[in-house]
């Protein structure tokens, strides 16, 4: 079989040195290391296969790019992870104090770009396509043949960019960073064993202080698997390893040395172990081609002479069945590596917040419907997304809530909601708590654009204007911002107090009027203090009622349910109702007196409302009162309720379905920004829930 | 050499030219240039310009970096002259309202015209084209020079967390700054107060909090770093670096719902001695009565007299009502014996709650905060500096107050200069002012720390806290540092430090801004 093929084999051979000659031209190849005159590395690969290998890789690259812009969207990455980027000399001295400062700075710059999610689709697409050119250029210059290799890195970057805090573009820059380098070094003249030992310390030492320790151990792996591996110079390959032992000194130097800072950066399970896949794709698969080349798999390959020349007669591409089985196997497994890496769930909860940070309630809310696992951040961004929207009192329970809940989360949660409960706090009126919160956030997120934006505001309306512009000033430092920060430093400029800004204007009609100093006030207070310096606040009433619901406070909600009169409410609420209900309920059971007012209010109870409990006890009643037992049919019918959830301490219906009926109500909203909740305490203000969904004809007026 | 390559450089070439001579052309006018004439016809407008920062009618240091400046006025061009009472002159012309003073001539400037005036003169160019000339503003420089280094914390406007704090150095000659350990240096603990003996760079104290165990304190003894194992609050070395005098403080942060929003409750708290030479721990009785409150402790520049605040131990419920008196008690190193405490100033009289007491080199002037309420002065705005003179016991406010914070003073060691922080820029971020004192003990106009770019400021969200000034550069290095925190050679436990030993980790709340 081999004597028939060995024409076209040769053929292909001549085809192939035409195309390292090409290499050559670039100014890439050459024959490294060589004496003037020595063969230059022929590589096996033939000219056929180089460009459907040129075909896949950039097939893969583009669709990599499509898959991050269309799925993982580079705009929820910049939203979610982007480190703060400053335009000025004071953080780019910074970046020089210690290893991969200067990396660092480069990636963050360059992520900066993911403000636009097609911007940020190019760059990935430039990322992914320099990785895979660069990783396919090293193959090609020390094996002859680039395989799948550089592809494998591909996937693994693409991976990446899934989980979303996943460093990938400091990840990216270092590998090209490293491979570059190697290269570069590779095609330094001079064949003294000192002289390249000497030049690739230097190299390796400024590569540490400039891209950091990852990078730096990536270029050492790679320099000592071409030396040793390919070109079996075994005491270079030495030399070029003892530059290793630079880590270790440097820790000795600084103990708090991390030598794995970029990869500790990135969060999530396995995200880890894909940043380290990604950082030594190249050297693993350098080493496993300098093996094949001796394996059984090329029985006629003879490796490298020991001046480095690659033998014509060693390559995976006289094997094309090998190279498109590889192919196919790459590209399978590395779709199913990015699709099973992708962090889907907190794709939705980066969305969640994102809407809710540019005030899209309605579309908040159709992201909200996706999540499954909901984070402390998307709890309190779909709380007030539904406050927004007019259906807190109604869709409360429609997403899952437990009892151990907190409305207004506190540490136990981690500090990844400290931004999002800023917010609520700052449109709740309460300023000095939402500036506690905006605070921990700036220190441990550092100063994100909202971040920077919503302390301005905290400021302005704790008239301290200087303080605000500070952080305008800073804002305006971060790329893409600059407009936005200078229009709100001349409106403050104009007017200390931007008293023209409608929303500053209301709030500050919520701002409390005393002091109640504390190390963490609970939630209900922070919401009575709230209602008791505005009783038209109706965000701190429909949040008070809502943590009352929370925590089945069933003397509290009804000390509250008068105040609905503070609100033109079409109708008690539904949540209200079964609460009130159940009130009754109990009021009866235990034979306790009612009083005026709650009897009152009883009486504007909706017909449906009361059937739907009457069915809900017929359903408990048909189990014979064994809570137990019912949950599964009560979760079906009333898992929304709020007597399931007070029967079960959580809510047992499944969250809402973007197909659901009751999400085109968002949808509805989604058109139509104008319909959400004003944002002023005018009891004249249109009722929301008439704007969004019109009660049952029947249901009675107050 | 190849013809088709020559023909095509031939061509190019003017264009080259052309592209270099534009660029010159365009850097040279972005540039802050030098000009030495001043523009003719200027019409004279009757006031001073608006310069930020506020450099005008104060005094300054002979060795002070450039006073950077921008020129808050509008204007098309800037042309501003330096000139002193006693010759020289710095001339600079500029399209930008930025004024950066060159370090060479300014620096023979100062030293030309120490102990008179000079001034600057502003003009700018209206949109039209015609120059106004504002009045000429005027500054004074000293004789005595300030201390060459400035140590301070740079963190953020903190509340419970930390993630980022850096002790830092600067070269008030010019504007270097250094980092002498970072919170990332120590496994991203908590860096608390420094401490340096009689402002030499080569030996001090600070503290680290949030690690497990007995929090250390990280002793730099000649540039020699140790670890003691004995958790303090506040601290200050005696004059002869054999005893340290420091607080154990029980505090707890909480926040109010109105006005300045973070505070501080001290609980208990009570002075110690930590003998570095027998690395023992007393607590004397005098500074440790069980049903006071002691802190803030300040040896006088002889040693003979221990400075501090006291007051009578409440509940967090009351923390209004807490105002803690100004004492001192005397001290014989000799023979290891303690006086009874006098009161300098105490609260039920001037209704207001001391802190952080320094005494001036001399020993002639104390330097301490009044605030309403409390001893953590920097979170309260009303609070403000004030000085005794110790010799008739006579104290007063100080004029150079703001209607914010004003804390954290330190001597220079020539008793000249005093630095501390004030929030008076913004309410809310601590920058570190300089105000000269003269042999009557009057202060004068204070200046902020100048910068190489006078816009530093405005975007800058860290606090500058605990300035002090130091005779030099700190040497000791940052790793020397950070081993003694993790890897520590030389750990000192302290021999009746049992009870310290198993205090818990402090909560991870700063409480110094």
């Amino acid at each position: 079989m081999s004597k028939r093929r060995k024409p076209k084999r040769e053929a292909d051979i001549q085809v192939g040195r035409e195309a390292v000659r090409k290499v050559k031209g670039s100014g890439v190849g050459g024959a490294p290391g060589l004496a003037p005159g020595a063969p230059a590395p022929a590589p096996g690969q033939p000219a056929g296969a180089e460009k459907t290998s040129i075909w896949v890789g950039s097939g893969v690259c583009g669709l990599a790019a499509l898959f991050v812009g269309l799925g993982v969207e580079p705009v929820l990455r910049y939203h979610h992870a982007v480190t703060p980027f400053f335009w000025d000399t004071q953080s780019f001295r910074q970046c020089w104090a210690a290893p991969g400062g200067l990396l660092r700075y480069a990636a963050d710059f360059i992520a900066q770009l993911n403000w636009n999610n097609w911007i940020g689709a190019g760059l990935t697409l430039a990322l992914l396509g320099a990785t895979w050119v660069v990783g396919r250029r090293l193959l090609l210059y020390l094996i002859g043949s680039d395989g799948v290799t550089p592809l494998v890195a591909v996937f693994a970057l693409t991976a990446g960019y899934g989980r979303y805090a996943w460093p990938a573009e400091e990840i990216a820059l270092g590998l090209l960073l490293a491979s570059g380098a190697v290269l570069g070094w590779f095609a330094l003249p001079g064949r003294a064993l000192w002289a390249r030992v000497v030049s690739f310390w230097v190299l390796a030492t400024a590569f540490f202080w400039v891209a950091g320790p990852e990078p730096f151990v990536l270029l050492v792996l790679l320099a000592v698997g071409g030396e040793a591996g390919i070109r079996r110079r075994f005491a270079s390959a030495a030399g070029c390893g003892l530059a290793l032992l630079l880590m270790p000194a440097w820790m000795a130097c600084a103990p708090a040395f991390d030598p794995l800072q970029t990869l500790h950066r990135s969060q999530g399970s396995g995200s880890l172990a894909l940043g380290m896949a990604a950082y030594l794709v190249l050297p693993v698969g350098l080493m496993l081609s300098a093996l094949l080349r001796r394996g059984r798999w090329c029985p006629e390959a003879t490796g490298p002479d020991r001046r480095g020349a690659v033998s014509e007669r060693s390559s995976v591409g006289r094997m094309p069945w090998l190279r498109w089985s590889s192919w196919v196997l790459v590209s399978g497994g590395g779709v199913a590596l990015v699709w099973a890496s992708w962090d889907t769930q907190l794709e939705m909860s980066i969305q969640v917040d994102r809407f809710a940070c540019q005030r899209e309630w309605g579309q908040a809310l159709l992201a909200a419907t996706r999540l499954r696992q909901f984070s402390e951040t998307a709890n309190l961004q779909i709380t007030r997304a539904l406050f927004r929207v007019g259906r807190l009192p109604e869709d409360f329970l429609k997403f899952p809530q437990q009892r151990d809940r907190d409305l207004l989360p506190d540490y136990r949660y981690g500090m990844g909601m400290c931004r999002a409960e800023a917010q609520t706090l700052l449109e709740l009126g309460q300023v000095n708590l939402a500036a506690h919160f905006a605070h921990e956030a700036l220190e441990f997120d550092g100063p994100r654009p909202e971040t920077l934006e919503l302390l301005a505001r905290i400021y302005i309306l704790k008239d301290q204007p200087a303080a605000a512009r500070v952080f305008l000033n800073r804002l305006r430092l971060m790329p893409f911002h600059r407009a936005e920060a200078d229009a709100r430093l001349r409106a403050l400029a104009a007017d200390p107090k931007t008293a023209e800004d409608p929303e500053l204007a209301m709030l500050r009609t919520r701002l409390p009027h005393t002091d109640d100093p504390s190390p963490r006030l609970p939630t209900r207070v922070v919401l009575e203090q709230a209602l008791a310096a505005n009783r038209q606040n109706r965000m701190a009433f429909e949040y008070l009622m809502a943590d009352c619901l929370l925590e089945a406070q069933l003397d509290l909600l009804t000390r509250e349910i008068p105040r609905l009169a503070d609100f033109s409410y079409p109708a008690i609420p539904t949540l209200y109702e079964q609460a009130l209900i159940f009130d009754q309920v109990l009021r009866w059971v235990n034979r306790l007196p009612d009083s005026q007012i709650l009897a009152r209010v009883r009486t504007n109870i909706r017909q449906a409302t009361l059937d739907e409990y009457h069915r809900f006890a017929a359903v408990l009643e048909s189990y014979h009162q064994d809570r137990a037992a019912a949950r599964g049919a009560l979760a079906a019918q009333f898992g929304n309720t709020w007597w399931y959830y007070v029967l079960y301490g959580q809510t047992g219906g499944q969250p809402p379905s973007p197909e659901d009926a009751w999400t085109s109500r968002f949808s509805a909203i989604l058109g139509n920004s104008v319909r959400e909740l004003p944002a002023t305490d005018n009891s004249n203000a249109p009722a929301p829930t008439r704007a969004v969904a019109p009660e049952p004809a029947s249901a009675p007026s107050r | 050499m190849n013809p088709k390559l020559t023909w095509s450089l031939r061509r190019v070439w003017p264009g080259l030219i052309g592209l270099l001579a534009l660029t010159i052309g365009i850097m040279l006018g972005l540039a802050p240039g030098r000009s030495s004439e001043p523009p003719p016809h200027a019409r004279l407008v009757n006031r001073l310009p608006m310069l930020r920062p506020d450099y005008s009618d104060t005094v300054i240091p002979p060795n002070i970096a450039p006073l950077n400046f921008r020129v808050a006025e509008p204007g098309r061009a800037f042309w501003v002259e330096v000139r002193g009472e006693r010759g020289m002159s710095i001339r600079i012309g500029s399209r930008a309202s930025t004024v950066e003073i060159p370090a060479a001539p300014w620096r023979a400037l100062l030293t030309t015209n120490a102990g008179s005036r000079i001034y600057f003169d502003v003009f700018a160019r209206e949109p039209g084209g015609a120059w106004d000339r504002f009045l000429s503003v005027t500054n004074r420089v000293a004789l005595e020079p300030i201390d060459g280094t400035l140590v301070y914390r740079l963190l953020g406007p903190l509340y419970n967390y930390y993630n980022d704090i850096g002790i830092y150095q600067r070269d008030l000659e010019g504007y270097r700054q250094k980092l002498i350990v970072d919170s990332s240096d120590i496994g991203h603990h908590c860096l608390n107060c420094h401490t340096f003996l009689n402002g030499r760079p080569d030996t001090f104290a600070f503290h680290v909090r949030g690690v497990a165990g007995p929090q250390p304190m990280i002793l730099v003894q000649s540039n020699q770093v140790s670890r003691v194992d004995n958790t303090a609050g506040y601290f200050s070395w005696h004059p002869s670096g054999r005893l340290i005098a420091y607080s154990a403080n029980k505090l707890s942060f909480f926040v109010h719902t109105t006005g300045e929003a973070r505070d501080v409750f001290d609980a208990d708290s009570d002075l110690k001695i930590y003998r570095v030479d027998a690395n023992r721990v007393e607590t004397p009785p005098v500074i440790g009565q069980p049903d006071w409150n002691e802190t803030w402790p300040a040896w006088g520049p002889t040693g003979r007299h221990l400075y501090f605040c006291r007051a009578r131990k409440q509940t967090l419920r009351d923390f209004r009502k807490v105002r803690y008196d100004l004492a001192r008690v005397s001290y014989d190193l000799a023979r290891d014996a303690w006086g009874k405490v006098e009161t300098l100033v105490a609260a039920a009289d001037s209704g207001l709650s001391a802190s952080e007491p320094v005494v001036s080199p001399d020993g002639r002037w104390l330097l301490f905060c009044l605030a309403p309420y409390g001893n953590f002065p920097i979170y309260q705005p009303k609070a403000d500096l004030y000085v005794m003179d110790l010799r008739t016991r006579h104290w007063r406010r100080l004029s150079i107050n703001s209607d914010q914070a004003d804390t954290w003073h330190s001597w220079s060691r020539n008793g000249r200069w005093v630095v501390f922080s004030s929030k008076r820029d913004n309410g809310l971020l601590a920058r570190p002012y300089f105000t000269y004192v003269d042999e009557q003990g009057t202060f004068y106009k204070p200046f902020l720390l100048p910068q190489r770019d006078p816009a530093y400021y405005d975007a800058y969200l860290k606090t500058f806290n605990r300035p002090e000034l130091v005779t030099g550069p700190v040497a000791v290095s940052r790793a020397a540092l950070a081993r003694a925190v993790l890897r520590p050679e030389r750990v000192r436990r302290p021999a009746s430090s049992v009870a310290e030993d198993q205090t818990p980790a402090a909560p991870h709340y700063s409480t110094a801004q």
